[in-house]
């Protein structure tokens, strides 16, 4: 039983409705179908295509018939409310239409699914689907001005305000202008519009209130005018059935002053006419605008009318003035109490219509009854205790002050320290110290500790077995082993400098090398020959160069450059031992071959011997590449960007 | 203040160095530099890494078990402070620092005990080889006679051996 239609989906209209649906088949179907296919395949497809559609259709109208309220469903206020507003029987017809439009769809689905069954080839079947989908869009035509009627429908009752047939309610009715629509006002937050003209409020309005601590419905009525059922119009017949359904207090307004331009025998008779609406509900009657005119100021013969009235209706009145403000509280009170009253006699089904959270608020509700304490100390003063009330030391903050202030002062927190010896108070504590943490060594009886340790020391000391001999024995052979290393090195470093000095000396003076060879015992004559020999050939050397040109074999322009050389430096040894074993070879190609003497042996020996070092020394090895600067700045600066890494 | 230790290496690690790992079971793995937080990272376990003290302990390196390391151990509940009782500890720490060190280098000598005499016969051999350059004249002696030892030694095996082939060829 909802009081509120604005979760109703808003209904297309046919057209558009068509074209959604078709576009969805288009979309959600396969599209894609070729003669070739097998016959059962092309089937299924358009069977499928036909099918979708028709069940599109019935979604929508599904939701379209779901939506709208069943006027057997909703409380009989609104089902009243919608005929008024909407005729039942136009509203109940549209709805049948899309109904039964739903049906015939189905059947023209079902109806050429059979018939595709049969379809021998793509062209028959595709005929066949076409077919069916256009007749399913007709059928959708055709409910067009339903569809339209019910999208008003829905649009009117999305706007209707949301009345609550359960709640409390005070439902204020009486002749147009007579200033319900002020009252209504005054009471609620509504702000409904008051102006000269009847027929100002056309529809039903709802404003909500406080009494009680409960929300209280204010229903504001358009004007009702003195005729028969038959002949009142719309806007009547919405306070008619507001009156005949709700189960409220009606307040019918009465105006004194007859500035509504009707007299009070004409409200008094719409009263009377109304009776029958007002039965078995609680009835206020208001007299309004007494601003203008008092009921006492009243002619005698309407004073006696009204009290006739009340008296012969048994009914409660009340007075007030909307401009004024006139008694508005107390009509208010009234009318509530009224029905609170009239509300306690009836059973907890009536008044909730069976909903379970109703019923429970109801329940508690009615069982509520707020308790007020009673005040008895007005003033409550604060309570210091009286230890503290009196302090002769000066407190932290005048301490602060002294010594120079919040910034400035820091409290030094070892004051409060409570230690064996107060004067350690302020000492600074050491926390680490050669590598280790102070505070893991100490421990209450480290001292007897550290005793014990020492005594185990002590004892380790004695009973360690050394082994004099094995140390004395490792400390002369570790000794010798040093100075032993230390000459042979040096020997390695003397050699190599003789090595060096040799091929120095290796062309000495005569003078110098005999003295040399005298030293060590050998004979001279052999120099002094040599040196002849060597004088010789030198001067055919001579010769030969003056004749010759430059096209000279490669020894004379060795030789050449080999005496240039050594007369230039005057130690060339390659040179020299070359020529030294040319000699030597010479004179082993005559025939003679000489017996060498040990002296001439170690010449061979010696030029060889560096004959070897120059040629390795010659060649450039493993160990001779030499890269005199590895990151030259010209290759290693800047920024690689986009560019290859092949080069690093 | 306080110098923590390495988890990985078991090195110090002094206030304003390093990085503590806290895991989500909330141990805390501090380490010194980010040598050891890679090996902890790459899941390498300290105890197989051989320059770590973890090594060296659990290969029987270091001296572990001494009622040395009694004194230094991390306290939970701080004691009152006692200026005496510090002078005190520091005094002592120092005394215990040098008899710890006595103690390591006990360790590692008895360690090495055993390859003490490989390393010195090997010495001997050495100096036998240049024996012409050692002055000491009483050295040369001592040297020459374990060499001759060394060569009786070598030729009475040889025999041995010879005659046990002799024997099996027989056989």
């Amino acid at each position: 039983m909802s009081y509120n239609f604005k979760t109703i989906r808003p209904v297309m209209p046919a057209k558009d409705m068509i074209n959604v649906i078709l576009s969805k088949t288009q979309r959600k179907t396969p599209t894609v179908v070729h003669p070739g296919y097998d016959i059962s395949r092309i089937r299924g497809f358009y069977m499928r295509k036909v099918k979708f559609t028709q069940e599109t259709i019935h979604e929508k109208i599904d939701a379209i018939l779901q939506d709208f309220p069943k006027l057997d469903d909703i409380h009989p206020f609104y089902a009243d409310l919608i005929n008024v507003l909407y005729d039942k029987d136009h509203y109940k017809l549209a709805l049948g239409h899309v109904h039964a439009c739903r049906n015939v769809i189905d059947n023209i689905a079902k109806d050429y699914c059979r018939l595709l069954k049969y379809g021998d080839s793509l062209y028959r079947c595709k005929m066949l689907k076409r077919a069916a989908l256009g007749r399913m869009c007709t059928t959708l035509k055709k409910l067009t001005s339903s569809l339209n009627y019910l999208d008003e429908v829905r649009k009117h009752l999305s706007r209707m305000p949301a009345i609550n047939p359960f709640e409390r309610t005070l439902l204020v009715t009486g002749f147009p202008n007579v200033g319900k629509s002020s009252f209504v006002n005054n009471i609620t937050n509504a702000n409904l519009d008051v102006q000269p003209y009847p027929f100002t409020t056309q529809n039903l309005y709802v404003g909500h209130t406080d009494y009680n601590f409960v929300r209280w419905q204010v229903i504001d009525t358009p004007g009702v005018l003195d005729h028969s059922l038959s002949e009142r119009n719309p806007i009547e017949m919405q306070a008619i059935t507001a009156l005949a359904h709700l189960k409220a207090c009606i307040m019918f307004f009465l105006d004194i002053s007859e500035t509504c331009s009707y007299s009070i025998d004409q409200q008094i008779a719409l009263f009377k006419d109304l009776k029958p609406l007002f039965k078995n509900k609680p009835l206020l009657l208001v007299m309004t605008k007494i601003d203008i005119k008092k009921f006492e100021q009243l002619d005698p013969i309407d004073q006696q009318k009204l009290q006739d009235v009340i008296q012969s209706e048994n009914v409660f009145y009340s007075q007030l003035s909307n401009k004024s403000g006139e008694g508005i509280a107390l009509v208010k009170e009234k009318a509530c109490n009224l029905l609170n009253e009239w509300r306690q006699n009836l059973k907890p089904e009536q008044l909730t219509g069976g909903n379970p959270n109703l019923l429970r608020e109801e329940s508690i509700l009615q069982g509520v009854y707020i308790a007020q304490p009673k005040r008895v100390n007005q003033n409550r003063m604060p309570v210091i205790p009286q230890v503290v009330g009196k302090l002769n030391r000066p407190t932290l903050k005048d301490v602060q002050e002294q010594n120079g202030g919040a910034g400035v002062f820091s409290f030094p927190l070892q004051e409060h320290f409570l230690l064996d010896n107060p004067d350690w108070k302020y000492d600074a504590v050491p926390e680490i110290m050669d590598g280790k943490n102070i505070g893991d060594f100490v421990d209450a009886d480290i001292l007897q500790r550290l005793e014990e340790l020492e005594k185990e020391e002590e004892m380790m000391d004695q009973a360690e077995v050394e082994d004099p001999e094995e140390d004395a024995r490792e400390e002369m052979l570790l000794n010798t082993r040093d100075q032993v290393n230390k000459k042979r090195e040096m020997i390695k470093e003397e050699h190599h400098m003789k090595m060096k000095q040799q091929v120095k000396l290796h062309r000495p003076n005569l003078e110098d090398a005999k003295e040399d060879f005298a030293k060590k015992g050998i004979d001279t004559t052999f120099l002094e020959q040599r040196a002849q020999k060597f004088a010789a050939k030198k001067v055919i050397q001579k010769q030969k160069r003056q004749q010759h040109s430059s096209d000279d074999s490669d020894d004379n322009d060795m030789d050449i450059e080999g005496n240039e050389r050594n007369q230039r430096k005057g130690r060339d040894a390659l040179s020299r031992s070359r020529s030294r074993l040319r000699e030597i070879s010479r004179s082993r190609s005559r025939g003679n071959k000489k017996v060498l003497t040990a002296q001439e042996q170690a010449m061979e020996r010696m030029s060889k011997k560096i004959q070897r070092r120059r040629r390795n020394e010659a060649k450039a090895g493993d160990g001779d590449t030499k890269i005199d600067c590895k990151m030259p700045k010209h290759l290693f600066t800047g920024k690689s960007g986009i560019g290859k890494q092949s080069r690093r | 203040m306080r110098i923590e230790k390495c988890y990985f290496c078991s090195g110090p690690i002094y206030p304003g160095h390093g990085i503590v790992f806290v895991r989500n079971d909330s141990k805390m793995f501090r380490f010194c530099r980010s040598k050891c937080h890679r090996h902890f990272k790459a899941q390498h376990n300290p105890r197989k890494t051989r320059w770590t003290k973890a090594f060296r302990k659990a290969a029987g390196k270091e001296m572990t078990n001494d009622s040395i390391f009694e004194f230094e151990q991390k306290r939970n509940e701080p004691l009152k402070y006692n200026r005496d009782l510090y002078i005190n500890t520091v005094q002592a720490m120092k005394k215990i620092d040098k008899i710890r060190l006595k103690r390591e280098n006990n360790f590692w000598k008895n360690r090495l005990r055993a390859q003490r005499k490989q390393n010195l016969d090997n010495v001997e051999t050495e100096l036998a080889k240049n024996i012409n350059l050692v002055s000491d004249k009483s050295v040369k002696e001592v040297i020459k006679q374990k060499a001759i030892e060394k060569a009786q030694l070598k030729a009475q095996k040889q025999k041995k051996q010879q005659k046990k082939d002799m024997v099996e060829e027989e056989a």
